[in-house]
C-alpha cells in the first residue's frame, strides 16, 4: 500500500476509534491498525504525529475521549475513543438556501487565518448537511472582520471551554500587570475588541490592543457568573462608551471627512481609551482638529512633538 | 474561485463532509460535490482517495468500499464497510465560535439588523457565542454602503466623486 497522506490517515483513525469496542483501543492498538502508524519508524516522531493528529481531529469536532488507568495523566494504559453520540447533530438543525448563503457571508468576513479556516471548514461541515443551494443574493456584500490581535483566538478559545487564562496587561497611563482572568465576552465596540472578564469578583472590561503578551491558557476550569451580571457589565460597557465623546473640527472633503462619515464640519465621536484615540485621531493629521476634551487635545499636541522631537 | 490547494486536515474535514453527503443523498458527480463544497473537482477526487484508503490494518478491514471506476467517470459510489460513520461529527467549538462571532458581527451591520433567518440562524447556531458587535456609528458611510450594495445587486451603475491618494 502506497504511503497514506495526512488526510487519509485522519480518516482511517477516526474509522478505527469508531469502530472501537466500548473500553477503547490503547495506543498500540491504533499503531498497529492505522497504516502510517504501522510504518512509521516509531520513536518520538511517531508519538509526535499521533498528538498532532489527536489535535487535529479535537480541531474538527471529532470528540476523542482518552480514559486513563493512571491517575494523573496519559500514560501508556489510556484508552482512546470516540463515543457513538458524537456525531449526533440536533434534530432541528436544517438551514435553508439564505441562512446558508449568510453562514457563507459570516465566513469570508473573516480576515484572520485562524478562525477564517475555521469558520469554513465548518461551512463545508454545515454543507453536507442537505444539498442546498446556498442563496447567491449575498455574494455582492464582503464585510470584513478584522481580529488582527494575536489573543483573539486564544481567548475565544477560552471563552467556549469557560477556562482561566493569564495575560499582561498595559494600561493607558503605562502600566503594566500580569492579569488572571475568567474570560466571558469579547465585544467589538466602536470597532475596538473588548474582553469582558471577571477578575477576583469583579467584572471587568480589557481592550485587546492593550494586551501584551501570549493569552496562556491556564486550564483551570470556572464557573461563569449568571446571565445578570453579564448583561449588566456589557451595559455599563456601552453606557461607558456613549459617555466618552470627542467633539472634532474635520476640514471638509479630507480623507478624514470622508473615513467618519461627516456631515457637517464638526462631529462628535464615541471612544473608550483616550490614549488609543489620540493615536487613531493622528493618522489624519492636520485634517482634524480636537475641540473636546482638552485633555484629548492635549494627548495629540504630546504626541506630534515627540514625533517632532525625534525626528528634528 | 474554488480553492485549489486544501492542507491534509482541510482534505479530511472534507473527506467527512462527502461521507456525510453521499451516504445520506446516494451517489453524487464529483463537480456537483466540488461546486457544493467550493473547491476544485481534483479535491474531492483527493478526498475521495483518503475515504478508499482508509483501513485497518490490523484486524484487515475496508472502512468504504469506493467504487473507484466511477470516479474515474466523475461520479463519487460509495458504501459502508466495517465503519461505523455515517455523517460527519457536528461543529466543533472553534468551529461554531468562527461562524457564530461573523453571524453576530452581521448582526451588527445596518442592513442585517431585521433580518429575520439571521435573526433564527443567531439563535440556532450563536447561543454559546464567545463574541457580539456593538456599534454608535451610523452615519454617510451606512448609507452609502447601503446604496452602493443595492446597485451591486441590481446591476446599476452609480457616480461619484473620488478623492484618489494624491488628493486630486
Amino acid at each position: 500500500m502506497a504511503k497514506q497522506s495526512p488526510a487519509e490517515r485522519l480518516f482511517t483513525l477516526t474509522c478505527c476509534l469508531l469502530a472501537s469496542p466500548v473500553i477503547g483501543l490503547s495506543k498500540q492498538d491504533l499503531f498497529d491498525a492505522v497504516p502510517a502508524y504501522r510504518e512509521s519508524s516509531g520513536g518520538d516522531a511517531l508519538e509526535k504525529m499521533f498528538d498532532r493528529d489527536k489535535k487535529a481531529l479535537r480541531n474538527m469536532g471529532v470528540q476523542l475521549e482518552v480514559r486513563n488507568n493512571d491517575a494523573f495523566e496519559e500514560g501508556e494504559n489510556a484508552r482512546y475513543l470516540i463515543s457513538r453520540g458524537a456525531f449526533v447533530w440536533p434534530a432541528e438543525f436544517e438551514l435553508n438556501p439564505k441562512q446558508l448563503g449568510l453562514v457563507e457571508l459570516a465566513a469570508r468576513s473573516w480576515n484572520t487565518q485562524i478562525f477564517g479556516s475555521a469558520a469554513r471548514s465548518g461551512l463545508t461541515r454545515l454543507k453536507s448537511r442537505g444539498m442546498v443551494e446556498i442563496d447567491r443574493q449575498l455574494q455582492h456584500i464582503s464585510p470584513r472582520l478584522v481580529a488582527k490581535h494575536e489573543s483573539f483566538g486564544p481567548l475565544a478559545d477560552a471563552i467556549s471551554a469557560t477556562t482561566t487564562v493569564v495575560f499582561e496587561y498595559r494600561k493607558s497611563d503605562g502600566s503594566q500587570s500580569v492579569r488572571e482572568v475568567d474570560p466571558l465576552k469579547l465585544r467589538l465596540i466602536e470597532g475596538e475588541w473588548v474582553l469582558l472578564a471577571r477578575e477576583r469578583k469583579a467584572v471587568k472590561n480589557f481592550l485587546l490592543r492593550r494586551i501584551v503578551s501570549k493569552v496562556k491558557d491556564t486550564e483551570a476550569a470556572f464557573v461563569p457568573p449568571g446571565d445578570a451580571l453579564i448583561t449588566q457589565a456589557e451595559q455599563d460597557l456601552v453606557a461607558f462608551a456613549a459617555s466618552k465623546v470627542a467633539v472634532i473640527e474635520i476640514v471638509p472633503d479630507s480623507e478624514a471627512w470622508w473615513h467618519f462619515g461627516a456631515e457637517s464640519e464638526q462631529l462628535e465621536l464615541n471612544f473608550m481609551d483616550e490614549a488609543l484615540m489620540a493615536e487613531d485621531l493622528m493618522e489624519f493629521g492636520a485634517d482634524l482638529k480636537v475641540i473636546e476634551p482638552k485633555s484629548l487635545a492635549d494627548r495629540i499636541r504630546a504626541g506630534f512633538e515627540a514625533v517632532i522631537a525625534s525626528h528634528a | 474561485m474554488p480553492k485549489q490547494e486544501l492542507d491534509g486536515v482541510e482534505l479530511f474535514n472534507l473527506s467527512l463532509s462527502i461521507v456525510g453527503t453521499v451516504l445520506r443523498d446516494g451517489d453524487q458527480r464529483v463537480n456537483d460535490l466540488a461546486e457544493l463544497f467550493e473547491v476544485s473537482e481534483a479535491a474531492i477526487n483527493k478526498a475521495v482517495m483518503a475515504v478508499a484508503n482508509s483501513e485497518d490494518v490490523k484486524n484487515y478491514e475496508t472502512h468504504f468500499y469506493v467504487d473507484v471506476d466511477e470516479l474515474a467517470e466523475g461520479y463519487v459510489s460509495l458504501s459502508q464497510g466495517m465503519s461505523s460513520l455515517s455523517e460527519p461529527p457536528s461543529l466543533s467549538r472553534r468551529q461554531l465560535s468562527s461562524i457564530a462571532i461573523g453571524l453576530d458581527y452581521l448582526a451588527a451591520i445596518p442592513q442585517f439588523k431585521a433580518d429575520a433567518d439571521l435573526q433564527a440562524l443567531r439563535a440556532l447556531i450563536s447561543e454559546s457565542s464567545p463574541a457580539s458587535a456593538t456599534s454608535h456609528i451610523s452615519s454617510r458611510l451606512t448609507e452609502q454602503i447601503e446604496t452602493l450594495q443595492e446597485a451591486m445587486s441590481k446591476d446599476l451603475a452609480i457616480e461619484c466623486e473620488y478623492i484618489n491618494q494624491t488628493g486630486a
